[in-house]
């Protein structure tokens, strides 16, 4: 019996809701204890980095998403979690040492900063 | 019992009647039997009265002569074997004592003749004597109780007495002297004489007419005999009467005959009565008992033929009530069809009572099984309309929660946030509420189809699905992924374990949810609390309730967690056991253990077989080279299926719903760009080599995902590079793609007009 043939199943217009639900990664905090613009470039620090890695933890998940420094946003995108998840998750790591917030893009940016902020953002919205 | 009572009474009824006439027979045949016994003592006693008779006469005619005391020799030997016959024969007592008296009567008279010698005197006692013996006769014959016997019994006596009044007339002649003294003997004579007459009619009147007339030629000579006597009583001739003595022995002789042939037929009678009287009492009691075994035996049929219906009625009623007709009631619950009709009957056939009982008691059960039958239809009709509505609220929940996700998604306050999560947390737990209903309505609750299911993500599932979800700790999870159609199922059994555990410890404990791969490759996940524990009675239950999967009851609503598990866990062959937690001395808790078969977990890198082939798929999930630690993966699509090169590959070269007739044959047109596609198509299937940087990341060869020679590997070219339209290129390759299925169908059919192939 394929997927499709068992009875309930139906395929809608609209993304099937998620079996874990997003408070689950918090415990329902949606408040980070630092404010955080969402496309702040997130990286992991060598702290972080040696902290050994749990599957069942967000903050590792996190800590591998930015051994390359993503934003926020994208952080957000990748666990598929609500940008308020994301937030909360990488302002607990800030608090712990294990990540770093990088500014995002000054008036002296390069052109690589720039390029690099725009391909970004192509890839993101490919991914919506 | 009561059978047994109706049977027995007329039993016994019918052998009271038949006993007491068995009775009265043997009681007559016993009387019949006493009274032959007395035969002897009759025949005795007859014997002795003419002896006695004969003695009186010889007396009277030669006293003192040797003959007499021959004569009186002969009267006491038979008086001894008459009073020896008595004695054997057990005589009534009166009768017994009257003979003992007369016979004792015979030695007075002998001394008294000897003593007075007065002829009168010495009659009238012999006389006595004899009436005596001979009102025996009748007396013995009355024993027998027949009228008849008796009649002749008198007739008997009655002749005895008219011998003995002869002999004494004899007598009395033979002791006339002439003179006057003769006078009064005469005249007791003549008073004999007259005695006689009147006997002789009762005698007659008692006899049959032959008998009648041998008695009449008997006493023929007695009128004569009479006339001479009254003659010599006023002529006194005494010569005359010397004659009258003969014919008076002679008449005596003949007498004595009839007496001895009436003797001889009572004798015979009594007999013959006897013997008849005990052949009918035998017959009668052999009947009678033949009849009563007969009735018993019938009866006992009737019994028989009564009971044994009864009894496999009996047992077919307890065998329906305890064995089959549960049995069958729970076959109709299991979905069975069992026809009404079919029903097998008791097998006690016949219109009577029993039988008809036995048809009455074959209908209620068809009843109880139609019924059942209705019954589990309903049941059917109920959980349908159950099932069904509670998926249109599934339905609906899902929806909620898709849009509750989006809501969050897109929010940026923590507040607002905060109360979607709270939002999203109740329509969760009322999706995990719609499920089992569902559960317990008897259906499998309507899945989506998410696609496998990676361990962390079940877990998180199964915690998010708990109503303090706050406190459950998820310690580890194993990498590998849940085959889709049992990750919902896994998620929800855990959320009852969870939900279980929370209820029942303390709230300040966290309850623990760890999962790691077990030998087999299947997921092993635990459930570790540390709350109050079970007894280990209500464990080895609980655990019986799991494993066997057990119906809806009462229990049920107190127990549905369990139940809820124990279904969802049955299908997919999960098994789930309980077991007392033992972490640390004196504290009790439980922990759950959930046991996802081998087949059911995906390995990471392994792509789901049954649902590889469905390329539309959003976000597949299955090629972890190039995220292999994320939950999540449908934001980095997999390089060789973007969601663009999907639509290229549909729309460009998929086959056009129009061009392929079922008989066309196999495309012998062929361009540059076919070879072109193939190659694409075998640079998509080869397999990506998986090289990881050091952090685990996956390196990519640039180009190696192009068909070969489709493009140059890129250089950098500057921006100098020449700027292109994209819409002047998508035209430009609309002309060409219009061009080509254009000439795919003329070279097809060569009739197709152009322009009509492609509405684009």
């Amino acid at each position: 019996m394929s997927e499709a043939d068992r009875p309930g199943f139906r395929r809608e217009q609209r993304s099937a809701p998620s079996l874990a639900r997003p408070y689950a990664w918090t415990e329902g905090r949606t408040r980070p204890i630092i404010e955080l613009a969402i496309e702040a470039l997130v990286q992991t620090t060598p702290e972080g980095h040696a902290v050994p890695y749990n599957r069942a933890s967000p903050a590792s998940m996190v800590t591998q998403l930015c051994l390359r420094p993503r934003s926020v946003a994208e952080i957000a995108a990748h666990l598929s979690v609500p940008l308020g998840v994301a937030r909360v998750l990488v302002s607990d790591l800030l608090g712990a040492g294990y990540v770093l917030v990088r500014d995002t893009l000054g008036e002296d940016a390069s052109w690589d900063e720039r390029h690099d902020l725009l391909e970004r953002v192509l890839s993101g919205l490919r991914t919506l | 019992m009561k059978i047994a009572v109706v049977l027995l009474l007329p039993v016994v009824v019918a052998l009271v009647l038949a006993g007491l006439r068995v009775q009265a027979a043997l009681d007559e045949a016993g009387r019949l039997s006493a009274v032959r016994d007395q035969l002897p003592v009759l025949r005795g006693t007859v014997e002795l009265a003419e002896l006695v008779a004969d003695e009186m006469v010889t007396a009277s005619a030669q006293p003192g002569s040797g003959a007499l005391r021959a004569s009186i020799d002969e009267v006491d030997a038979k008086v001894a074997e008459v009073q020896r016959d008595a004695e054997f024969a057990g005589l009534p007592a009166d009768t017994g004592r009257e003979l003992n008296t007369a016979l004792g009567g015979l030695t007075g008279l002998r001394t008294a003749d000897g003593a007075s010698g007065d002829p009168i005197l010495l009659t009238d006692g012999y006389r006595d004597l004899v009436f005596t013996l001979s009102e025996l006769v009748p007396g013995l014959i009355a024993g027998a109780g027949s009228s008849d016997l008796d009649a002749t019994a008198a007739t008997t006596r009655s002749m005895m007495q008219l011998r003995m009044n002869l002999a004494v007339e004899e007598a009395l002649l033979n002791s006339a002297r002439p003179g006057p003294s003769d006078r009064t003997t005469l005249a007791a004579a003549n008073r004999v004489a007259a005695e006689e007459t009147v006997l002789s009619n009762q005698i007659q009147r008692g006899m049959s007419p032959e008998e009648a007339e041998r008695f009449q030629a008997v006493i023929a000579s007695a009128a004569a005999r009479q006339d001479a006597l009254r003659n010599a009583l006023t002529d006194v001739r005494i010569a005359d009467l010397s004659a009258l003595a003969a014919p008076l022995s002679r008449e005596a002789a003949a007498l004595d005959d009839l007496i001895g042939g009436l003797e001889d037929s009572l004798s015979a009678t009594v007999t013959e009565r006897t013997n008849e009287g005990r052949s009918e009492a035998l017959r009668d009691t052999a009947l009678v008992f033949a009849a009563l075994l007969g009735a018993l035996a019938i009866a006992l049929l009737v019994a028989r033929s009564l009971v044994w219906p009864v009894r496999t009625l009996h047992a077919a009623a307890l065998d329906a009530a305890r064995r089959t007709l549960p049995a069958t009631i729970e076959r109709v619950r299991a979905g069975e069809q069992i026809d009404w009709r079919e029903v097998e009957t008791v097998g006690v056939e016949g219109d009577e009572e029993i039988g008809q009982l036995a048809r009455a008691f074959d209908d209620m059960r068809r009843q109880a099984v139609l019924l059942a039958g209705e019954q589990a239809e309903l049941r059917k009709q109920v959980g349908e309309m159950f099932m069904t509505l509670s998926r249109r609220s599934q339905s609906l929940v899902e929806l909620q929660l898709s849009v509750i996700e989006e809501l969050e998604s897109d929010e940026r306050d923590p507040g607002r946030l905060e109360e979607l999560f709270r939002l999203d947390h109740l329509a969760t737990r009322l999706r995990r509420n719609g499920e089992n209903l569902q559960v317990l309505a008897g259906g499998t609750p309507s899945r989506r189809d998410h696609g496998p299911v990676s361990a962390i993500e079940v877990l998180r599932g199964a915690t998010s699905e708990v109503k303090d979800y706050r406190r459950i700790t998820v310690v580890n999870a194993p990498n590998g992924s849940v085959r889709s159609h049992v990750a919902a199922d896994v998620v929800h059994i855990l959320a009852e374990l969870l939900e279980n555990a929370i209820r029942f410890s303390p709230p300040e404990e966290k309850v623990v949810l760890t999962a790691d791969r077990g030998s087999d490759g299947g997921l092993l996940v635990e459930v570790v609390d540390h709350g109050l524990g079970m007894t280990p009675e209500d464990l080895a239950d609980a655990n019986r309730r799991l494993a066997a999967g057990d119906a809806v009851s009462p229990e049920t609503t107190r127990r549905m967690g369990l139940f809820v598990v124990g279904r969802l866990a049955a299908p997919h062959r999960v098994t789930v056991r309980l077991r007392p937690t033992m972490a640390k001395a004196g504290r009790s808790g439980i922990t759950a253990s959930v046991h996802v078969p081998g087949e059911l977990v995906l390995a990471d890198g392994v792509r789901e077989p049954a649902l590889a082939a469905n390329g539309s798929r959003r976000g597949a999930p299955a090629d972890p080279v190039a995220e292999p630690m994320l939950g999540r993966d449908r934001s980095v699509p997999p390089p060789t299926r973007t969601p663009i090169y999907e639509n290229v590959v549909s729309n460009w070269f998929a086959e056009s719903p129009v061009s392929p007739g079922p008989d066309r044959p196999a495309a012998n047109w062929k361009s540059p760009v076919d070879e072109t596609r193939r190659a694409a198509e075998s640079a998509i299937e080869a397999p990506v080599p998986a090289q990881l940087t050091p952090a685990g990341l996956p390196t990519r060869t640039p180009g190696a995902q192009l068909a070969p020679g489709a493009a140059a590997p890129r250089t950098r070219t500057g921006p100098a590079t020449g700027f292109r339209d994209p819409n002047a290129v998508r035209n430009n390759l609309a002309r060409h793609y219009n061009g080509m299925r254009a000439a795919r169908l003329r070279a097809d059919s060569g009739t197709a007009p152009e322009g009509k192939a492609d509405p684009r």
